[in-house]
């Protein structure tokens, strides 16, 4: 499955890259499924293909958070690992701060109003400097009509999002979190480059320090709720 | 009056956790506004616009002037002030 040697496998584990959960007495190395989806495939790609599914599975219990204290534990434990980076140093609490900013948004926007799985999807692959993040919710287009009813679309809701100061929580007149996750990526001056893919409906954007206009574009595959990938 | 935000955790991202920690102080807070408060970010490692915005824009729009935020070096701390000071249109203190 995995087309690596014995070697490898045993580097793998000293390194943490991919640790056994045990070794029998004979020598066989048994490893979690999800540790080894982690190798085989990158977690944009499993946020996605979960996020994508016409089915409603629940993901599995590694990567998925049912609740808002479940996200915030792995959202501390990811804090500290991000921290034992040397080149990130200056700059890990941005990650942090813009992962807690999307994470929490799932929660809060659709609390009690689930379409089908309520949670988040949330990995990380340190290695490859992923971050993932996906929820089956109703999209930042719904959540935002109800306090901006003129929008008609996914792209103009996806823009509106990272540009004005609106919420969807009327009446409360809140709802920062994109514009940060924007002036995070884009604006401010940092010793390490970030990227953001964001996609809600069939639209998505893409955001680096280079962004100069945002552009929202069509995604070939619509999705329920929304999907994010950071890349540091 | 001194608040230091470390004793409610060192990440602080949700929304609900900054409307519950202000809700837990909400006893101790002076009732007049000509008392100086001060948010000090000692040890803060993580902080973002939710949480900021349920804890911090309240205590402003009461305190106004007498808020001070102490310790703000942090770049989630930095960043976030400044786009609650946008956004809300206000200016924090900072000493």
């Amino acid at each position: 499955m995995l087309n690596v040697s014995i070697q490898t496998l045993r580097r793998w584990d000293q390194s943490g890259r991919l640790k056994s959960t045990r070794v029998s007495p004979t020598g066989y190395r048994f490893y979690k499924l999800a540790d080894i989806q982690l190798i085989t495939k990158n977690i944009f790609s499993l946020a996605a293909e979960w996020v994508l599914s016409p089915s409603a599975i629940e993901p599995d219990s590694q990567f998925f958070c049912l609740d808002g204290p479940t996200f915030q534990t792995r959202l501390n434990h990811l804090e500290i690992e991000l921290q034992k980076i040397p080149e990130l140093k200056n700059d890990f609490s941005f990650i942090s701060s813009m992962v807690g900013e999307i994470g929490n948004n799932s929660f809060d926007h659709n609390l009690g109003s689930w379409p089908d799985i309520r949670g988040l999807f949330f990995a990380y692959d340190l290695n490859k400097k992923q971050i993932a993040l996906a929820d089956r919710g109703q999209g930042i287009l719904t959540t935002l009509k109800r306090v901006r009813s003129t929008l008609i679309n996914d792209s103009e809701a996806l823009l509106t999002a990272f540009t004005e100061k609106i919420s969807g929580r009327a009446p409360e007149n809140r709802g920062n979190g994109l514009k940060y996750v924007k002036k995070v990526v884009v604006d401010i001056k940092k010793d390490i480059i970030l990227k953001l893919y964001f996609q809600s409906g069939d639209a998505f954007i893409v955001l680096d320090d280079k962004t100069t206009n945002l552009t929202v574009k069509q995604a070939d595959s619509p999705l329920q709720g929304c999907l994010a990938l950071i890349n540091f | 009056m001194l608040i230091e935000l470390k004793k409610f955790g060192n990440l602080l991202t949700s929304r609900q956790l900054g409307k519950e920690s202000l809700a837990a102080l909400a006893s101790q807070l002076p009732k007049e506004n000509t008392e100086k408060i001060i948010v000090d970010f000692l040890e803060v490692t993580t902080f973002s616009p939710s949480w900021g915005d349920e804890f911090l824009s309240p205590l402003q729009q009461k305190y106004q002037n007498n808020l001070l935020l102490k310790n703000t070096d942090n770049p989630s701390v930095k960043a976030t002030i400044e786009i609650l000071e946008e956004t809300n249109k206000v200016k924090f203190i900072v000493e």
